[in-house]
């Protein structure tokens, strides 16, 4: 996996889903991490887009699973609903989720082959890992747009370091300027200089 | 035409490393190789990256190309290891083997850099002078080492001030000094460095332990807290375990042997590349070098009458069974590996764990080992404890929720929200046992790409771990509670990864050639000139961290082999 570098996004467009797609799986990120005036969520965060860069990067099998996925559930939704996921108010939204994660998978995805066959259960768990992900990544990944997700909880991001006035219980970290691997970057350009030493060696 | 070199080394880890940097420092020209990549400096300046560490686990082997299978017992057929593999590919990078490239496991490791006791050399023994013999179990294959810790303590000093441990001694040469570890063995000097900083909820776990009457005290860390030879000093940036060090601070082999042995000119790397055998003469007794796929995947042979394998406990023990080297079948057996019993808590005030590092931390050792008190679970060796202030980001917080809060919708932001300011976490290494039952051996089913067969753990946790994880999470509760926890939870009990990167024992050290692989030297019993070093050379398993006691013994090895001992 190449390192991310700080591409600039293309405003639409998306590098794996179609436009519908692309409207689901916001409207099914929307549910997990929801959003409210003055709390930000998945959707201010723009998970979507990581999850669209994520899956033109991944394996095959991931991105059928997403595709398997959505076509069950916006059949699910036409079939108890006559209408697609995305159009349907959020109080129904969450009761077709909750239907689809009972029991809740509380840790990893199933394992191997028995992933697949868990079918709409092992989709949620994946779309809500991923949206776990597009929340907290470094927004270099497409998430965390304008570190809107570090801000939701509080947490100073990509920093060098703290300081001891800083490291007291009850400080507020919310003083401390966000900072992303892009500003890592900038202020600490490679080839300054102050690069330590790590022992030469070639790849073969 | 075959390539010959003077010596091999395989892997260049905690272990590899350390025999690499000695050997090429005497003049000895040694071909090393490492399955992964040299990292770049751009990779180490910018770590700051919890998607492609934690949730991706860039630096450790994927299960895709480097399968490993597990299962619980003989009855059971092994699967890829399911508390890690899913769509999403490998998870949960703490329990997969550990990261490949030059520095190995010392690339991300927290750094927690222990000393045995005299105990943890002789912990059968022990046990059974306390206990007597019917507290072990049929199936266990307990032994005391083969050396003590007067035997060790030359190379545990080396290790302190050749590669650097930051920390405060707390008992030189019988004077006990107030502020280290009140039970250690005695040293003969201190640490090369005084104590890191720690994150700000640290001070809040000592005084609730020593209102306990406990006496806690900080962690020795490999990590620089000044700068000290090749080291430059911590800035306490938080992604720490788990994470590559931008600015040299974690006493990483990479940066320490590696570079070291690199700048003699002596020592040659080959990255990227997988040894599939170790080849033998004729009457099967000497080795005479290894077989190893490179980059493309074309076969090459390299001869040396000196190979020493250094790539982790488990892979060390899959290439032995590979060239069907087997120790008379010892080889592969008494896996042991620790359990955590991870727990969280959530504070009064805001804590910030995303400060600082893991492993700068106070630890209590009042339980450790043989010092656990007689009680009723059957706990009859206990384990360090060890305050967690630091090193949490936010993705792993969302992975250790505590049981009651809803993994999706309003609630579970709200909690996320409101207290990943007040997080800490507390946890131990408690070792599991050696014991017939649990080994390491060749899948039968499951091959990698280059047709090599995958590694097969079948182990399970036995009564002893969780009547152990169970006496300490009352423990670590009661020190919570003390703190003025709001929240107290756990993870599962027994937890459902059988990997900690703690694994040892797999090709033990002994004396009896009947009875172990190798020597004390790390010298394989059945084959001269081979050498299979690191964690798989423990009889037994300590309730501290391996990393520094295994340095140790690399040390003892490479004098060993330039014949100074």
């Amino acid at each position: 996996m190449p390192l991310s570098e700080p591409a600039a996004e293309p405003q639409s467009g998306w590098r794996f889903m179609t436009d519908e797609e692309a409207g689901t799986v916001e409207a099914v990120t929307a549910r997990i991490v929801p959003s409210e005036p003055g709390l930000p969520g998945a959707r201010e965060a723009q998970v979507v887009r990581f999850i669209d860069r994520a899956l033109s990067e991944s394996s095959a099998e991931l991105g059928a699973a997403y595709r398997t996925g959505l076509s069950e559930l916006e059949a699910r939704c036409q079939r108890e609903h006559g209408v697609s996921f995305a159009a349907l108010e959020e109080g129904v939204q969450d009761r077709v989720l909750l239907d689809i994660d009972t029991p809740p998978i509380l840790t990893n995805p199933l394992g191997g082959e028995e992933a697949i066959a868990h079918g709409l259960r092992t989709f949620f768990a994946i779309v809500r890992e991923h949206t776990v992900q597009g929340m907290f990544c470094d927004p270099v990944y497409g998430g965390n747009h304008e570190a809107v997700g570090w801000r939701l909880v509080g947490f100073p991001g990509a920093q060098w370091g703290y300081q001891p006035d800083q490291m007291v219980a009850g400080y507020d970290s919310t003083v401390i300027p966000v900072k992303t691997l892009a500003d890592l970057r900038r202020e600490r350009p490679l080839n300054d200089g102050s690069m330590p030493h790590h022992g030469s060696g070639s790849d073969t | 035409m075959s390539e010959r070199v003077a010596a091999i080394v395989v892997g260049l880890g905690a272990a590899g490393g350390v025999i690499a940097e000695q050997l090429a420092s005497a003049g000895v020209n040694v071909l090393a190789f490492d399955k992964g990549p040299m990292h770049s400096p751009e990779e180490f300046r910018y770590k700051h990256d919890e998607v492609r560490y934690y949730s991706r686990g860039q630096l450790v082997p994927q299960l895709s190309t480097d399968p490993v299978t597990w299962r619980p017992n003989e009855g059971t057929r092994a699967r890829l290891l399911p508390w890690a593999s899913g769509v999403l590919g490998n998870s949960e990078p703490l329990h997969l083997p550990p990261s490949i490239g030059p520095g190995g496991g010392t690339l991300h490791w927290g750094g927690a850099s222990w000393r045995h006791r005299e105990s943890d050399f002789t912990m059968r023994s022990t046990i059974i002078e306390r206990f007597g013999h019917d507290v072990l179990t049929d199936d266990s294959t307990m032994v005391d080492w083969p050396l003590h810790y007067a035997d060790l303590e030359p190379y545990y000093d080396r290790v302190e001030w050749e590669l650097g441990v930051s920390g405060l001694a707390g008992n030189v040469r019988g004077d006990i000094c107030g502020h280290g570890n009140p039970f250690e063995e005695p040293r003969q000097r201190g640490y090369p460095m005084p104590p890191l900083r720690r994150a700000a909820a640290d001070d809040r776990f000592r005084a609730a332990c020593l209102r306990l009457g406990m006496q806690p005290f900080q962690q020795p860390a490999a990590i620089a807290s000044i700068p000290y030879k090749s080291l430059s000093p911590c800035e306490s940036c938080g992604f720490c375990h788990g994470y590559l060090c931008h600015v040299n601070a974690k006493q990483s082999s990479r940066v320490t042997s590696v570079a070291a042995a690199l700048a003699t000119g002596n020592l040659d790397i080959r990255t990227a590349c997988r040894i599939f055998r170790v080849n033998r003469d004729a009457a099967e007794a000497r080795v005479t070098g290894v077989s190893y796929f490179d980059s493309e995947g074309v076969a090459h042979d390299v001869q040396s009458d000196l190979v020493v394998l250094a790539c982790y406990a488990l892979e060390n023990s899959r290439l032995l069974l590979a060239s069907e080297i087997t120790g008379n079948g010892e080889v592969g057996r008494h896996f042991m590996t620790h359990s955590f019993g991870w727990c969280n808590a959530v504070l009064p005030e805001y804590s910030n764990p995303f400060m600082a590092s893991l492993v700068a931390a106070s630890v209590v050792d009042d339980f450790n080992g043989e010092l656990v008190p007689d009680n009723d679970d059957g706990v009859i060796w206990g384990s360090v404890i060890t305050s967690i202030p630091g090193d949490l980001q936010p993705i792993e917080a969302a992975h250790s929720l505590p049981p009651q809060v809803p993994r999706w919708g309003h609630a579970f932001k709200h909690w996320l929200s409101e207290n990943y300011r007040r997080l800490f976490g507390i946890h131990n290494q408690i070792p599991s046992f050696p014991s017939r039952r649990h080994y390491c051996d060749l899948d039968p089913h499951v091959r990698d790409r280059f047709g090599q067969p995958a590694l097969r753990i079948t182990h399970d946790w036995a009564d002893h771990d969780v009547a152990a994880l169970r006496y300490f999470e009352r423990v670590k509760r009661r020190i919570c509670e003390e703190m003025g926890a709001l929240d107290f939870w756990t993870e599962p009990l027994p937890p459902p990864y059988h990997l900690s990167t703690h694994e040892v024992g797999t090709h033990r050290m002994g004396e009896d050639p009947g009875a172990s692989v190798v020597d004390v030297f790390g010298e394989v019993h059945e084959c001269r000139g081979l050498y299979a070093v690191g964690g798989g050379q423990f009889p037994t398993l300590s309730g501290y961290n391996p990393t520094e006691t295994l340095q140790a013994l690399a040390y003892l090895s490479a004098d060993h082999i330039l014949g100074k001992t």
